[in-house]
């Protein structure tokens, strides 16, 4: 895990887990700043350029930590919360919404995790919903050596067994979760492509047979594991080539003890498609035939007859009470 | 050969610092200016006085004289400055800038490998006391403010090389010492120039115009709105591996432009996604082009 520099925001330049953090990340330039957003929000950056030598950004997050989750974006369809205690990812995944989203590709970890579990506890106390989303702008166990993000969350939800705690990531960074007695109430989601996607826009991301790997780990050591197959990217042989995937897959881990899976097709905000395009002009993907439709882009090619197929073969596998589409 | 596309701008304060660095690129005074030399490689030097006002005005100057310049080149700022604590001769790139007078900062973006990085205070005198870890210049910051407003932010960067310090004070920075001191850098600032060269070059074939489009522009009368259509059907087309579909299309007679860009939406229309659903998007029914062509022949 290499960072050009590491920024840290003055109010938090003190704290034991900002030393701590520091004392992880090697010797490498440490920059001063009053607030994150002299560096990530400026006008004129290159989101492509710095992904070449991203810094690290150690903040404190202010205002709303936790916030509703998009509609069909997890299990509880609509009654769950996300929170992002990281902004991006260390992967370079070329189908990624974060590209468009943001206009540095710095990584932001804000490190105030107190006041992310005060929110939560009371977005808990106030809505029917008690599912919390980690891993919506970042990649929540990517940069687990850093951030030690499960010391601190995995005893906190341990302690509050009526939340659930979803963990999306692609990492193999399992061992810390692993030194943990599994939680009922926390599922580490793992996203997967068929590997022809994976290989050709999947950049930095470990190799899918790791992956599995990592979440039978999981999974014989009794953690709820659960896989999302998103995004689905319309190509020739797609149907064949998730079928594939879906056999590695439940030959590796088991289907029957498994949380939850789920599909979702590729779909972008349009404006974040078009930022896409200007940063990767000459990418294939970005430069296909697209429909748009309420303000989300997704490709020609694909839609409800193809993900239908897909959805067919992928419940042979396992039962449709764990199976839901991801909107 | 100095038509050649300038990759970056060097910018110094002073003559002195100006010397080596023209005999190094080998630059040539630009002839409508007495502060701009070009090379045939890529490289402008600017030399703009001393001082944050020259530094402000030199570069609005040079912006107002070259109103279609490309904006996506890189930017270096070359020259000498006092130290707390480096030796004379040691340099650095600023990852911080600082505006001695009111204290605001700002952030070069950390993507230059290799080099020693610190903090950098722009001040209106020479600091005689040094009183921080840092160098200390006087054109850094109003440089950074001035070439990021125009160019692209992450290839702004100032480079500096310690000419004084507590124990070598500003009395013996002779003319002769500049000349040696960036002598003796001209090896670093080579690579760092080239290393910005090769991102902003990178940079400029992203925006560049695809050569059929060009072509293609120069054969037909467009709108504004079909000016940006085809420029970025000829990349959809590049980046899908379809450059001799393209060829092939815009070699093809059509009756205006119109009915060529409809022709080239038609043939991405039909490569995409499982062949047999859906076809694509609406593009797809317009019509191909055909019958005689209408090439605007201006060109």
């Amino acid at each position: 895990m290499n960072f050009s520099s590491v920024y840290i925001e003055d109010e938090i330049a003190e704290t034991e887990r900002v030393i701590d953090i520091l004392a992880r990340v090697g010797d490498i330039p440490r920059i001063r700043i009053e607030r994150y957003g002299e560096i990530f929000n400026r006008a004129g950056q290159n989101f492509r350029l710095q992904k070449q030598a991203p810094a690290l950004i150690l903040a404190k997050k202010h205002g709303k930590k936790v916030l509703p989750a998009p509609d069909g974006y997890g299990f509880e369809q609509g009654s769950g919360f996300y929170f992002s205690h990281m902004l991006n990812c260390l992967y370079d995944c070329r189908y990624c919404f974060l590209q468009g989203m943001y206009r540095s590709a710095h990584y932001i970890l804000f490190t105030n995790y107190e006041d992310f579990m005060h929110d939560i506890l009371g977005q808990s106390a106030q809505a029917a919903g008690n599912v919390f989303y980690s891993g919506y702008d970042c990649d929540s166990l990517a940069m687990e050596p850093v951030s030690g993000f499960c010391n601190s969350f995995i005893p906190f939800f341990a302690n509050r067994p009526e939340m659930t705690l979803e963990i999306r990531t692609k990492s193999t960074q399992v061992r810390k979760l692993l030194e943990f007695d599994p939680l009922p109430n926390c599922v580490v989601a793992m996203s997967f492509t068929p590997e022809a996607a994976a290989k050709r826009w999947e950049h930095r991301v470990p190799a899918i047979t790791k992956r599995l790997l990592a979440m039978r780990k999981l999974q014989q050591a009794g953690w709820p594991v659960a896989i999302r197959f998103e995004p689905v990217i319309a190509e020739p042989e797609v149907e064949n080539n998730y079928a594939r995937l879906f056999q590695q897959v439940f030959s590796t881990l088991n289907g029957e003890l498994m949380h939850s899976v789920s599909l979702g097709e590729f779909r972008l905000p349009t404006d974040f498609h078009k930022k896409m395009v200007k940063l990767y002009p000459e990418e294939g993907l970005l430069a296909r035939e697209t429909i748009c439709s309420d303000g989300m882009v997704s490709l020609a090619g694909g839609g409800a007859e193809m993900m239908q197929a897909i959805e067919s073969r992928l419940l042979t596998h396992v039962d449709s009470s764990r199976y839901y589409r991801c909107a | 050969m100095l038509g050649d596309p300038v990759l970056i701008n060097l910018v110094v304060a002073h003559g002195l610092e100006a010397k080596p660095l023209i005999a190094l690129f080998d630059l040539q005074p630009q002839e409508d200016s007495d502060n701009v030399y070009v090379s045939n490689s890529g490289v402008r030097l600017i030399v703009t006085g001393m001082g944050r006002q020259n530094v402000e005005y030199s570069l609005a100057q040079w912006v107002e004289t070259k109103p279609s310049a490309r904006r996506d080149m890189a930017w270096l700022n070359v020259g000498i400055a006092g130290h707390q604590n480096l030796a004379v001769g040691d340099t650095l790139i600023a990852n911080k800038i600082i505006s001695g007078p009111d204290n605001e900062s700002v952030f070069p973006t950390p993507i230059i490998s290799g080099l020693r990085t610190g903090t950098v205070i722009t001040v209106d005198r020479p600091e005689l006391n040094y009183p921080k870890d840092a160098a200390y210049d006087m054109e850094a910051f109003a440089f950074w403010r001035s070439a990021a407003a125009f160019g692209p932010l992450d290839l702004v960067q100032s480079y500096k090389i310690v000419s004084d310090n507590p124990d070598s004070s500003t009395d013996k920075v002779t003319p002769n010492l500049i000349t040696e001191l960036i002598d003796s850098a001209s090896k670093e600032i080579e690579g760092l120039v080239l290393q910005l060269k090769a991102l902003a070059a990178k940079q400029q074939s992203l925006v560049s115009d695809p050569p059929a489009f060009v072509s293609a522009k120069a054969s037909y009368r467009l709108s504004v709105t079909q000016e940006i259509q085809l420029r970025r059907l000829c990349h959809r087309f590049y980046a899908l591996q379809m450059g001799e579909s393209l060829e092939v299309i815009l070699s093809a007679s059509h009756r205006d432009s119109r009915a060529l860009i409809g022709a080239l939406h038609t043939a991405l229309g039909h490569t995409d996604g499982n062949p047999g659903r859906e076809g694509g998007e609406s593009l797809s029914r317009v019509e191909a082009g055909g019958g005689q062509t209408e090439r605007n022949q201006a060109s």
